[in-house]
């Protein structure tokens, strides 16, 4: 296969997520597969790179929370197509392993499912609790998973108080493990008050945030 | 009984000085100690609804008095999953009544389901012991929070895009059902409809999206709603500001410090009463002294009614809400 057509196909998967076009992203999956196409690399340098134009264009504020996640739902469309082709042993190379969630008294889901999702599709292994999350299911799941980060959001500024204690609590469990909080009541200033180790202001903006304490590129 | 200045304003007089009148939920820990009402009693018992409610304008110095206390009421009695309250946390919504965007059916008897009869005798107590002494606030779930209540946000959010049409028509059956349970309110015995209606934020959706999916509800809403209401959205607005003041709306409530005073003044103009928006943050961790700043920069700015951003967090000092409320004094 010549790479003129490679780069088409990973182009045509971009875009189709770009415009959340479910069939151009499916059609141009099979076509990867039947014309050879390294499936990791349509997964990286194709859908992946369109969610990042949808993450960019959600910062500037030209994409909203309904476009970003049905992009998601394209992009998802895709990789169900392309997983079962991935080789064994080269499968996607996760960065790291995030426990999410919405702190405790907390029942606002969609910032939290925006960054649990980027998260996923920027490379992290994700187990997310859902909303109004005790502490005691942080620590339990962060346990079992042998996580790395956890990641705790709160939308009020009164549960946005829990922040500090459940950090506190949460480091006396794990001392390495990295803590990042978000929601709209914090701010950076905030969170290092609170003892967390990573913040960031939308969902973007939290998988950089995460790759950077975890040092990886 | 005298009449509150804030009817006067509402009727488009001039008034001397902003009034601290609060459309939003104004509940405090210390309040519930000092009135003998608290939660959890105090979302479902007409007496401890209204006394609690009541503290804001005794205990606070408000000049007005809102109730119920969440946002739970429509979703509770047309069938969403609820997470009871307890003393520190209001219900809250855990499960969509439908599986789908379809119009929910409203049963005949909807208005003695739930807890809809205890929030319309806790505003016939307060209207009683107040009449037009003191401004009565009835807060209602807006028609994008209440139908993403009723459908899962996610789906009503990706709705917009991939079912223009359906969304479209539930907004409409949610927008009725709101009409007539804002008429039930004002007729029970508030002055005043408090649309609360998180969901239509600038955050989440666009101003195109507004427009199409949710000025034309509003305007209808605006036509049939027999009494003034107020629309409360919470998070960043800015951009959406111009439509604000195309629904028809008599009172806009919004959130500092993302959308300044000055701004939704400049962009509103006189069509509306402007009403907030003192963060709550500053309500809550902030000293009297910077309440009184903050309160000095909204009046300054242009608000008509100086009021929280939001509903206070429990923890927020009385003091706090206090030095707000004799802030206009200083003026």
């Amino acid at each position: 296969m010549n790479g003129e057509k490679r780069e088409i196909i990973l182009k045509e998967l971009a875009e189709g997520v770009v415009q959340y076009d479910d069939d151009k992203v499916k059609t141009a999956a099979e076509k990867a597969i039947a014309e050879g196409v390294d499936p990791l690399a349509a997964i990286q340098e194709g859908l992946v790179r369109g969610m990042n134009t949808v993450g960019q264009l959600f910062q500037k504020g030209e994409y909203f929370v309904p476009e970003v996640l049905i992009c998601a739902d394209s992009l998802y469309a895709g990789l169900e197509i392309l997983k079962p082709h991935l080789q064994k042993g080269k499968g996607i190379q996760k960065i790291g392993k995030v426990v999410i969630g919405s702190i405790e008294g907390d029942v606002h889901e969609i910032g939290k499912s925006l960054v649990s999702m980027m998260m996923d599709i920027g490379g992290f292994e994700i187990a997310d609790l859902g909303v109004d999350v005790p502490l005691q299911k942080f620590l339990s799941e962060h346990k079992k998973q042998k996580g790395d980060i956890i990641a705790i959001s709160a939308l009020m500024s009164t549960t946005m108080l829990k922040m500090p204690e459940f950090i506190r609590e949460i480091k006396k469990e794990d001392p390495k493990v990295l803590v990042m909080v978000g929601g709209a009541p914090i701010s950076r200033e905030l969170a290092k008050k609170f003892g967390a180790d990573g913040y960031a202001e939308d969902a973007q903006g939290a998988v950089q945030e995460a790759k950077k304490i975890l040092q990886k590129p | 009984m005298r009449q509150s200045p804030v009817f006067d304003l509402f009727d488009g007089q001039e008034i001397a000085r902003p009034i601290c009148s609060s459309p939003v939920v104004n509940v405090t820990l210390e309040q519930m100690d000092l009135c003998g009402s608290s939660y959890p009693e105090a979302f479902s018992h007409p007496l401890h609804m209204a006394n609690l409610a009541e503290s804001a304008h005794t205990l606070a110095g408000f000049e007005g008095i809102r109730l119920p206390f969440d946002l739970c009421i429509e979703a509770e009695a047309l069938g969403c999953g609820i997470k009871p309250p307890g003393r520190e946390n209001p219900p809250s919504v855990v499960k969509p009544a439908l599986e789908n965007l379809e119009p929910p059916t409203i049963p005949p008897d909807i208005f003695s389901r739930g807890r809809f009869a205890r929030v319309l005798e806790a505003v016939a107590r307060v209207r009683e012991k107040y009449e037009k002494s003191v401004p009565i606030y009835g807060g209602i779930t807006g028609p994008f929070s209440l139908a993403g209540h009723l459908c899962g946000a996610n789906k009503l959010l990706k709705g917009t895009i991939k079912n223009p049409e359906t969304v479209m028509n539930l907004l409409k059956s949610v927008g009725e059902f709101n009409i007539v349970y804002a008429n039930r309110l004002l007729e029970a015995g508030c002055h005043f409809v408090v649309l609360i209606d998180p969901a239509a934020s600038g955050d989440l959706i666009s101003e195109k999206t507004f427009q199409t999916f949710l000025l034309p509800v509003y305007q209808e809403m605006h036509k049939r709603i027999l009494g003034k209401t107020i629309l409360h959205i919470c998070g960043n607005t800015n951009k959406l500001l111009p439509l604000i003041a195309a629904t028809g709306f008599e009172g806009f409530s919004f959130e500092g410090p993302t959308v300044s005073a000055e701004t939704a003044r400049e962009t509103i103009g006189k069509k509306m009463i402007l009403i907030g928006n003192i963060p709550t943050k500053t309500l809550l961790m902030e000293t009297a002294e910077n309440v009184v700043r903050a309160a000095e920069a909204a009046m300054r700015g242009g608000v008509d009614l100086l009021a929280p951003a939001c509903g206070v967090a429990l923890q927020t000092p009385l003091a706090n809400l206090k030095a707000m409320a004799q802030a206009v004094h200083s003026t």
